[in-house]
């Protein structure tokens, strides 16, 4: 068959095709609901023709105008709609708490280097003031006594949206910063990620130990309450990102450290990703529920204990069923 | 060779060749969308008090759309393109080549947040610099690619010369080129003109001017029809 | 220049692709473009603030107007790079000499300033084109693509910037809460009043920029380049005469290259790359089988691709400092301090080896008491526990999974007859039996085919038979859908107390 027969037994095949691909989206789906194997088909029909002129070295111009057709199908035939956030919710639904339980060792790890030193400052605190002087300075701690003396409830609600908002920001930077310093700690064999959540562990023990004992509980823990189990759990997420990073560098096994680190680096992102979803929230909390400072302390440190619960609950429990279903045969 | 293209292989049998777009002109489109973007925040600014009072919080929420939902409603509903992108002919594909999903496309502008760290994009450029195919840190997590999007080929005119079978029976590739050296034959100088063409060897004949004849042989490729 | 030796691909882009080719090749040529950019350029940027101690800012300008000397190491790497002869940094180095200084004057005079610098860098480097020539051969390529060249420039200056207030984020993303890292702008510009903290800011803030240059600027020029590269490939249509010389060689012009040499001095043209014409045998001669090198071309640029590539580290003890061939260049250290001299690098070396060998012991131990006390952690990592797998081919093999008598179960979806789950429930438990009872090495990765000869190798030949049989017809039925026959079947079955019978008492057992 030479080219002009083969243009003539297939042009009407074509121009088909082309004043469907032509079509604007909605009338192109209606035309496909007609038959829908129908364009699937000739999309076909056309990536056979475009091998076949390519085979018969035929003319650039037709090879072309088929390839641009087969280009255009694919991109008209290939695009999925629908089922749009589904991997997204997926992840948060069962996805996210099924990883966080396969990597309990270093969660918990991460969780005790966090709060061990955190609880533990606390502790000393109470028992012996003065210890916070080793700590920080003075100054530092003024700024904290103003932020959070009982006599600030005097100085009137301030959620109005902007001075929220702007403090949302300022929250998110402070909380992503403790979390990548958390996570980036990771690449120095885990020394850093390790340095980084006693330290802030430490910073947060501080700061709380020395309110409690000043008797600043109302403003204090009514403020933190709320978001502590979204930024705290976070961080230490985070952090056992990192851990995940640093061990896959001290123990790469079979691989090169750089094979490890990539294969540790799957995991990890997947955690980070939770975690900075976590963190977002916590700074969206902190900045539009703590702040409001005309509910009762009793309240918020509830809703704050709620949240610890539901947290446990998710992470024990939530996905359960999909980790039995991926298991059965 | 050393290039900027990605092939991908398509279940059909032909293989799609996707022209990467690098960091320079993704900067440039980025920039337009931002002007745009502070352009409609600047007139929704004005104009929504005057409309409904008090804009502050809607003024907000506008912002908040603008920011995350722009471009994921543009790449998914326009063909893969924000205006900047479209004004520096980019579009956002997956790593297949088939259109951005909904959900590759939120996650990609999602995690913009991680490219801006720590100030003014500088992981997603360095990431840009670095990573395979040009990718920012999103266009990892979510298996997208940028890529200059090809535009429906119209052969521009060749000049008109009496038209000459070849000599020797020629693949694709080479009328491909005989055709482009039509095409580009105005842009060439005569003397470099014919210098090309004089590579051709098997097709010339001795004593013809060598772009000459190339230029009758396009004209017996287009059938003879002079356009 | 011998366009056939590009190891770029020529074809028509538009100038941003231009620019991603420049990035692309700038990645390819790596470190003699990088180091071979940076050391010079450091070294000068040292020496000047050395010079003008005190005065960062005044020293930061000068550093960056004599930029233009450096690019040029940059441009005559990458110009090498484009041939596909990458030379590495002590070449590049020792080479500094050889860099043409052609325009220099003029580049760091008149044209500082030109917007579509690393564009015109060519035209006076390699082209050699300076002056009143060089200003007409610019006007030429200038044509269509000057503004994007002068988009390039704007747009490296600010991804300079970009880099730098990064570095300074990274810093503070990185500062622990309560210390005070990274140059303050406001310090930056306060110029006097800040005082010395002042003074160290604009240190740092050129500190910064130097490090972002010595990113950028090889980038920068290598983009540039490949936009210079691609207009002239549009102007004097180098792709096609590749694409013709290609037609050429696939037709085997035997004595085509002579009439190309005949044509060209027949019709009397200006060919202005004689040499050109001069190599059209060689090419002719070295594409005699261009189907073969094409083909061993491709094979090898499949086997380059990170899918092919192997990794082995292999960690060996060896003496630093300069390799024997290099001794001969050494200057003799003068008789008289020879013994000092010795000594004093014997001293040093030993104290190398010395810190060296702490920092390892020290990191060993640390390692082993870590991975002594995190014990505990072995578990965590899928590798180790690879021999006794709990899924193979999608398939539960942990003993619990199973029902406690596997042939009465069998029997009972033969009878439904459910062929497919009958046989299904014996390959499992042939599978868990054999990991579990005999202690059988499987492998996640392995497949039927492994099993089988793994069985073979060390069970009893009895039992390697039945299995083999299972197997294939489970493989049938898995893989091709051919049903077995139900006679088949029920033997199998018959015979499975026979060979893995012992397994249902001790899965009684074990629960």
């Amino acid at each position: 068959m030479n080219q002009a027969q083969f243009e003539a037994r297939h042009a009407a095949e074509w121009r088909d095709f082309e004043s469907w691909l032509d079509a604007p989206g909605a009338r192109k789906e209606a035309a496909a609901g007609v038959n829908p194997r129908h364009w699937p088909h000739r999309y076909r029909a056309v990536a056979h023709h475009l091998a076949l002129a390519h085979d018969r070295a035929y003319g650039p111009e037709l090879v072309d105008r088929l390839q641009s057709l087969a280009l255009r199908g694919h991109q008209a035939l290939y695009g999925s709609r629908g089922n749009a956030m589904a991997a997204v919710i997926e992840f948060i639904g069962s996805g996210f708490p099924a990883l966080v339980r396969r990597e309990s060792t270093l969660i918990l790890t991460a969780i005790a280097l966090l709060f061990v030193p955190l609880l533990g400052l606390i502790a000393i605190l109470l028992r012996w003031p003065d210890f916070v002087h080793y700590l920080a300075s003075p100054e530092q701690l003024l700024q904290y006594e103003a932020m959070y003396a009982p006599a600030n409830r005097a100085l009137g609600p301030q959620h109005k949206a902007e001075s929220q908002l702007a403090m949302f920001g300022y929250y998110i930077w402070n909380n992503v910063r403790i979390d990548f310093q958390c996570f980036a700690g990771g690449l120095l064999f885990g020394v850093g990620a390790i340095f980084f959540m006693i330290y802030n562990g430490l910073m947060i023990g501080a700061v709380a130990g020395h309110l409690t004992q000043l008797g600043y509980i109302s403003t204090f823990w009514g403020f933190v309450a709320g978001h502590s189990s979204w930024e705290l759990l976070g961080a230490a997420i985070s952090g056992a990102a990192g851990l995940k990073i640093g061990w896959a560098l001290i123990a790469p096994g079979p691989h090169t450290r750089m094979a490890s680190l990539k294969i540790a680096s799957r995991t990890a992102v997947r955690l980070l990703y939770g975690a900075a979803g976590m963190t977002t929230c916590a700074a969206f909390i902190e900045a539009f529920w703590s702040s409001l400072r005309n509910l009762p302390v009793e309240l918020k440190v509830t809703v704050g204990i709620v949240f610890w619960a539901l947290f446990l609950a998710y992470f024990l429990f939530a996905g359960r069923d999909r980790d039995a279903a991926s298991h059965a045969d | 060779m050393l290039d900027t293209l990605r092939r991908v292989p398509t279940p059909e049998g032909f293989e799609l060749t996707l022209r990467l777009a690098g960091p320079v002109a993704r900067a440039l489109a980025y920039a337009v969308d931002l002007v745009i973007r502070a352009a409609v925040l600047l007139a929704l600014s004005i104009s929504l008090p005057e409309l409904v009072g008090g804009g502050a919080g809607l003024l907000l929420i506008a912002y908040f759309l603008l920011e995350w939902f722009y471009p994921v409603a543009f790449e998914v509903w326009w063909g893969g393109a924000t205006p900047g992108k479209r004004a520096f002919g980019l579009a956002v594909l997956g790593d297949n080549g088939a259109p951005v999903t909904f959900g590759a496309s939120v996650t990609r502008n999602l995690l913009r947040a991680v490219d801006f760290l720590p100030m003014l994009y500088a992981f997603g450029l360095v990431s840009m610099l670095v990573a395979r195919d040009f990718k920012r840190l999103g266009d990892l997590a979510a298996g997208t690619i940028v890529v200059y999007r090809d535009r429906p080929g119209v052969r521009a005119a060749i000049p008109a010369a009496p038209p000459l079978a070849p000599a020797v029976s020629l693949n694709l590739e080479e009328r491909r080129a005989i055709l482009d050296f039509a095409e580009r034959h105005a842009t060439l100088s005569e003397e470099r003109a014919d210098e090309v063409a004089s590579h051709a060897t098997p097709l010339l004949r001795r004593g013809a001017p060598p772009a000459r004849t190339l230029l009758s042989i396009a004209n017996h490729q287009r059938g003879g029809r002079p356009i | 220049m011998r366009i056939e030796q590009l190891s770029l691909a020529l074809r028509a882009r538009n100038a941003w692709e231009a620019f991603d080719l420049g990035i692309a090749l700038a990645r390819q040529t790596g470190l003699p473009l990088f180091a071979g950019f940076a050391l010079p350029y450091v070294a000068f940027a040292v020496l000047v603030n050395l010079a003008l101690w005190g005065q960062p800012t005044l020293a930061a300008i000068a550093v960056w107007w004599f930029k233009p000397v450096f690019d040029r190491i940059a441009l005559h790497v990458l110009a090498q790079a484009v041939f596909g002869t990458v030379p590495n940094v002590r070449a590049t180095l020792r080479g500094l000499r050889a860099v043409p200084r052609s325009g220099l004057f003029a580049a760091l005079t008149l044209e500082r300033f030109d917007f579509a610098r690393s564009f015109h860098l060519p035209v006076a480097q390699l082209e050699g084109q300076t002056g009143r020539a060089g200003r007409a051969r610019r006007r030429l390529l200038d044509r269509r693509t000057r503004s994007h060249a002068v988009w390039l420039t704007v747009v490296v200056i600010h991804f300079v910037y970009v880099l730098i207030l990064g570095f300074d984020g990274l810093l503070r993303l990185l500062a622990p809460e309560g210390v005070q890292f990274g140059f303050d702008l406001a310090d930056l510009f306060g110029g006097q009043d800040a005082g010395d903290n002042g003074l160290l800011a604009q240190y740092l803030f050129s500190a910064a920029l130097l490090a972002a240059e010595c990113i950028l600027e090889p980038l920068y020029v290598a983009a540039g380049f490949t936009l210079y590269l691609s207009r002239r490939t549009s102007l004097e249509g180098w792709d096609l005469e590749i694409a013709f010389r290609r037609l050429a060689a696939r037709h085997g012009a035997g004595g085509a290259a002579t009439l190309a040499l005949l044509l060209a001095l027949c019709t009397g043209l200006a060919v202005p790359d004689a040499a050109q014409a001069a190599n059209a045998p060689e090419v002719a001669q070295a594409s005699a089988a261009p189907g073969a090198s094409a083909d061993k071309a491709a094979i090898e640029q499949i086997l380059k691709s990170p899918d092919f590539r192997e990794y082995e580290e292999i960690t060996s003890w060896k003496r630093k400092g300069q390799p024997p061939e290099d001794k001969p260049d050494l200057p003799r250290p003068n008789a008289d301090f020879d013994f000092l001299a010795k000594l004093a690098r014997v001293l040093a070396e030993l104290m190398r080896i010395l810190a060296w060998v702490a920092a390892i012991f020290i990191a060993g131990w640390l390692v082993y008491q870590i991975s002594q006390r995190l014990g505990w952690f072995r578990g965590v990592f899928k590798g180790e526990r690879a021999w006794r797998p709990e899924v193979m081919f999608g398939m539960d093999l942990r003993p619990e999974s199973l029902p406690a008598d596997i042939a009465a179960a069998a029997r009972e979806r033969l009878r439904a007859s459910d062929l497919r789950g009958a046989l299904s429930l014996l390959y499992r438990g042939a599978l868990a039996g054999l990991v579990h009872e005999r202690n059988l090495a499987l492998r996640a990765g392995d497949t039927e085919g492994d099993c089988v000869r793994r069985v073979g190798a060390t069970a009893p030949a009895a039992m390697a038979t039945y299995f083999a049989r299972l197997v294939e017809a489970w493989a049938l039925l898995a893989y091709a859908r051919r049903s077995p026959e139900p006679a088949l079947v029920e033997r199998l079955v018959g015979e499975w107390e026979q060979h893995f019978g012992g397994r249902t008492d001790a899965a009684k057992a074990a629960p």
